[in-house]
């Protein structure tokens, strides 16, 4: 499904690279967590599945798409096959719930009565149902990031890449999200995701890719945050 | 859906850019009144050009009795002069410039001078010799005023020729001036025209970059994360215009 093939990432010349020759391969339907310490690349290497940046050398291949020679005329369609879900939840201030989600097909051209029936099955999914009207500001942390999610999934994507979902969030309601995450791969999406949670990786035992100053260092199923755990 | 949400969008921008609105269609608004004014002066300009020199004429006038000017030192202008004068006219030199030549005798003069003032001139009443004979010429092509006036000047029996645009010069020059000077502002306008609609593109852009950025990430195409910025940038300038075509009774 997504495929790193030698990728090397360096955003200034002479800088030291964000990516080192990275080369992994993952699965459609797999949940894949990539952690390491903060300028480790986590995010450098969802940015480029996301075709945000281009890879200075290597390959980077998405549903057997290689980016690298996708125009950026296409970089549209590829994302609307990928959601994408971060820290700061990024909603509308000014838009209630159902808008907030419904914005998402809005811009896409999605038909209005598509519209009306996915928003709310979505919002049932994340589990919030009776709360469409709500403005952002009138939620918890924990809601803002499952309206987030909610935005992510309602394109219905075969992909979703998570970039610290829950690092704004209490450890309680970390868990929460943990758990959505987890229902919506079991729902069959690829989920990849940053983060600096160790209760959730420890918790998921799922795919660890473990990135150091750009290079992986470890790369193992059903792992745990730090290698040391690993007994 | 699309539609729909292009035009709620550039509706949200206007409302929360307003004032800037106001700006930039008032600034058009004068700025392209500028364009216009210096527009229809310019034709009126050309056209009574070409209505009035195509009336006025060169007169050549004859030395009368008495002259003090230089090349009627040997008084009136005799019949042979004139006779001179006339082959002039006729010649290589001339001939092609001229439409029309009309000699007008002093008693032609007289007449002429009688039907327009019955009552004397200034309360004093002038006699046939007080007049002087002239030619009056018809160009074929006003502007070339000069090269008749270079053969005629200074010939024996000619006192002075007199081009009538030179009457009307100096209200061309203030109307061509007042053009310009419309066109001037028009361009300084028209530039903060440009530079206000620019600058409030940029303000809505950054008032939404959240928005676009969501947009982007869904995969909103570039065209549409753009086209309501772009379709916000240009309706205060065309409403403008539409004042301004209101305003001037165009179409």
């Amino acid at each position: 499904m997504i495929r790193f093939d030698d990728v090397t990432k360096v955003y200034a010349r002479g800088a030291r690279p964000a990516l080192d020759r990275v080369s992994v391969d993952i699965e459609r339907g797999e949940f894949v967590f990539i952690v390491g310490a903060s300028g480790s690349g986590k995010s450098t290497f969802l940015h480029l599945i996301l075709r945000e940046e281009r890879p200075t050398g290597g390959r980077v291949y998405v549903a057997g798409r290689d980016l690298s020679r996708l125009s950026s005329w296409k970089v549209p369609q590829l994302r609307r096959g990928i959601g994408v879900v971060f820290q700061d939840f990024r909603l509308l201030p000014n838009k209630t719930v159902f808008d907030n989600v419904a914005f998402a097909l809005q811009v896409i051209g999605e038909q209005r009565h598509t519209i009306r029936l996915r928003v709310p099955e979505v919002l049932e999914l994340v589990g919030l149902d009776g709360k469409e009207k709500r403005l952002p500001e009138e939620l918890s942390g924990g809601e803002q990031q499952r309206v987030a999610i909610a935005r992510a999934m309602v394109n219905r994507p075969p992909i979703l890449l998570a970039d610290e979902p829950t690092g704004n969030l209490d450890p309680t309601t970390s868990l929460g999200i943990t758990r959505l995450l987890d229902r919506i791969h079991r729902n069959g999406t690829t989920v990849v995701m940053a983060t600096h949670d160790d209760e959730m990786v420890d918790e998921l035992r799922k795919r660890v890719i473990e990135l150091k100053t750009g290079e992986v260092v470890r790369d193992e199923s059903r792992g745990a945050y730090g290698s040391e755990r690993i007994a | 859906m699309r539609f729909q949400y292009v035009l709620s969008e550039i509706g949200q921008g206007l409302r929360r850019n307003v004032t800037m609105v106001v700006a930039v269609v008032l600034v058009t608004f004068v700025s392209l009144t500028f364009v216009g004014a210096a527009a229809l002066l310019q034709m009126q300009i050309g056209k009574l050009q070409d209505d009035w020199y195509g009336k006025v004429e060169v007169s050549v006038f004859l030395c009368p009795q008495g002259s003090t000017e230089a090349g009627c030192s040997s008084g009136e202008a005799t019949q042979q002069q004139i006779d001179a004068l006339s082959a002039l006219m006729k010649s290589p030199d001339v001939a092609p410039l001229v439409e029309k030549v009309q000699f007008e005798s002093k008693a032609e003069a007289f007449k002429e001078f009688q039907a327009r003032y019955p009552d004397g001139y200034n309360g004093t009443q002038l006699t046939q010799d007080d007049m002087q004979a002239s030619f009056r010429i018809k160009l074929k092509d006003p502007s070339r005023y000069q090269v008749v006036a270079d053969v005629v000047t200074g010939r024996p029996g000619v006192e002075y020729v007199q081009d009538e645009r030179r009457i009307f010069d100096s209200l061309f020059l203030a109307l061509n001036r007042a053009s310009y000077l419309s066109a001037g502002l028009a361009a300084v306008m028209l530039l903060a025209a440009v530079l206000l609609t620019t600058t409030t593109i940029r303000l809505s852009a950054m008032s939404r970059r959240r928005e676009t950025g969501i947009m982007r990430l869904v995969g909103a195409s570039n065209w549409f994360v753009h086209l309501p910025f772009m379709l916000e940038g240009r309706s205060p300038p065309c409403w403008a215009r539409a004042s301004r075509s209101a305003a001037c009774g165009w179409r």
